[in-house]
């Protein structure tokens, strides 16, 4: 079942185009990495999936909804950046996605968040960067979504907390789920992925099954990734 | 979801605001003991101390809501915390509705902890004697009776003030998000946006009090507004006017935001 789907969508700010007239279908039940270097336009991308921006030309559709309200149900999201309440505690953000979020699974996130030894009543601005990004991870995580919007969920971690992130990611999704990973780090990720979409200059250049194009290229796509955008 | 975005919304302000306006009404109180204690002893030493701590907090109190209006629309929809938000399941007329709503009840609880602390400073230091209560309690059935043939009136015109405290929200907030789609100086296209609505507002309010008052002559042949008669539909037409100056600023706050949003 197709959950993404975009046609022909383009998105420009300005004079810049961030993605030009794209087509692309994701199906449930995958893990796709989209990866392209800085500014080929995976974050315009999942904003435009998440509705924080809407296209300049073409329709993009989530679940067979324009993106809104009622698809913001379905997606989970995790941002490129530090987007929790600094003044809030944690056990209030917790009652927040219980209350806004039909799918949240609090058990799980207490859960995952008394593993880390991380005390519930603190609040965010008193933790540390790498344990605010935790956080953000579990709650995203933490919901039994459709889909699962992962901006650049690695970058800038020590290699430590990039195999708890992976780890935490791939335990703890909707195996019916659609799993959209942004990165530029493929060489961390591309073993869990099922499938790849390279942007490139805000086109899709390739999307293909992950083992097929490993075989293929005869390659891991980490190799093919620097081949293909090769200063 | 209006309702539960009001709840974290309410939360926010009164964990910042609430302690300031129990702190006014705590002082007021305690500054009308000081100087009643200060009529026997004579020594006003404490007294003056908790009247300019009372005048101090008046002013921080003032700054404060002011402040905690601007950023909490700020930070939570427009800045990085707006990643949060706007991936809730709400649309954006439910997070402008619960950021105005909010705004004015703080607004409005600020604006009543302020009048209050004054009689209960005055009770409470004994300026106002027990006779003089009792007499400005017995004059308030001939003094209902008076407004009595307002009263239509009266609740136009509180429903004005509410309305005007909400065009005025919107339109800081219209102003706001003006700004924010600007990729730098931010806070200064705010202000720009604001100098400009508001020099448009004043033009619009001119031509509609213009007007009113041509159409009061018409139908009175005076400029006065003196009866019950004619404040009514004086307020009434204000009224709407507010309505539709505040629909407008909301329509520009959600345009931004809906069609323009460009997060920190």
């Amino acid at each position: 079942m197709n959950l993404i789907v975009c046609k022909d969508l383009s998105k420009t700010y300005g004079k810049t185009t961030a993605l030009d007239h794209i087509t692309l279908s994701l199906e449930s039940g995958r893990i796709v990495g989209l990866v392209g270097p800085n500014g080929s336009g995976k974050t315009t991308l999942i904003k435009l999936i998440e509705h924080l921006l809407v296209p300049s030309s073409g329709e993009i559709l989530v679940e067979g909804m324009a993106p809104g309200k009622d698809t913001k149900r379905l997606v989970s999201y995790l941002p490129d950046r530090d987007f929790l309440p600094e003044d809030m505690k944690l056990e209030t953000l917790l009652d927040m996605y219980v209350d806004f979020f039909d799918d949240f699974n609090r058990a799980k996130a207490e859960e995952m968040i008394k593993s880390l030894g991380i005390q519930k009543s603190q609040r965010l601005k008193k933790m540390s960067k790498g344990t605010r990004e935790k956080v953000q991870l579990i709650l995203t995580m933490s919901r039994d979504a459709h889909i699962y919007l992962l901006d650049e969920p690695i970058a800038g971690v020590d290699p430590a907390t990039r195999d708890y992130i992976l780890n935490t990611i791939v335990g703890n999704y909707n195996e019916n789920a659609l799993v959209l990973i942004s990165t530029h780090l493929i060489a961390d990720v591309e073993k869990v992925l099922d499938e790849v979409v390279f942007l490139k200059e805000g086109q899709v250049y390739l999307h293909r099954n992950a083992d097929d194009l490993r075989t293929e290229k005869g390659m891991s796509i980490d190799s093919y990734f620097r081949e293909v955008f090769k200063c | 979801m209006l309702n539960r975005l009001l709840k974290y919304d309410m939360k926010s302000y009164s964990r910042v605001l609430l302690p300031l306006y129990g702190a006014i009404l705590a002082v007021a109180a305690a500054n009308g003991l000081a100087w009643r204690v200060s009529d026997v002893t004579g020594g006003s030493v404490l007294a003056g101390i908790l009247t300019t701590a009372y005048i101090i907090l008046m002013f921080a109190a003032v700054i404060l809501t002011v402040l905690t209006v601007l950023l909490r629309f700020y930070k939570n929809l427009l800045g990085r915390e707006g990643y949060l938000m706007f991936a809730l399941p709400a649309t954006v007329g439910e997070h402008i509705a619960s950021k105005v709503i909010s705004a004015a009840v703080w607004v409005v609880i600020g604006s009543a902890a302020g009048f209050l602390s004054l009689p209960v400073m005055m009770l409470l230091s004994g300026s106002i004697r027990t006779e003089e209560w009792n007499e400005m309690m017995k004059a308030m059935p001939y003094l209902l009776e008076r407004l009595s043939q307002y009263t239509t009136g009266i609740a136009w015109g509180v429903i004005f003030l509410i309305l005007s405290l909400i065009a005025l929200i919107v339109k800081v907030y219209a102003s706001i998000a003006l700004g924010a789609c600007a990729n730098e100086y931010r806070f200064l296209w705010s202000i720009g946006a604001f100098i400009l609505l508001s020099i448009i507002d004043s033009f619009l309010t001119m031509g509609f009090a213009g007007a009113g008052e041509k159409i009061n002559i018409m139908l009175t042949g005076s400029t006065a507004v003196t009866d019950s008669a004619g404040f009514t539909p004086f307020m009434m037409g204000a009224c709407v006017y507010c309505a539709v100056l505040a629909g407008i600023y909301w329509f520009v706050t959600w345009l931004c935001l809906d069609r323009k949003l460009n997060l920190e």
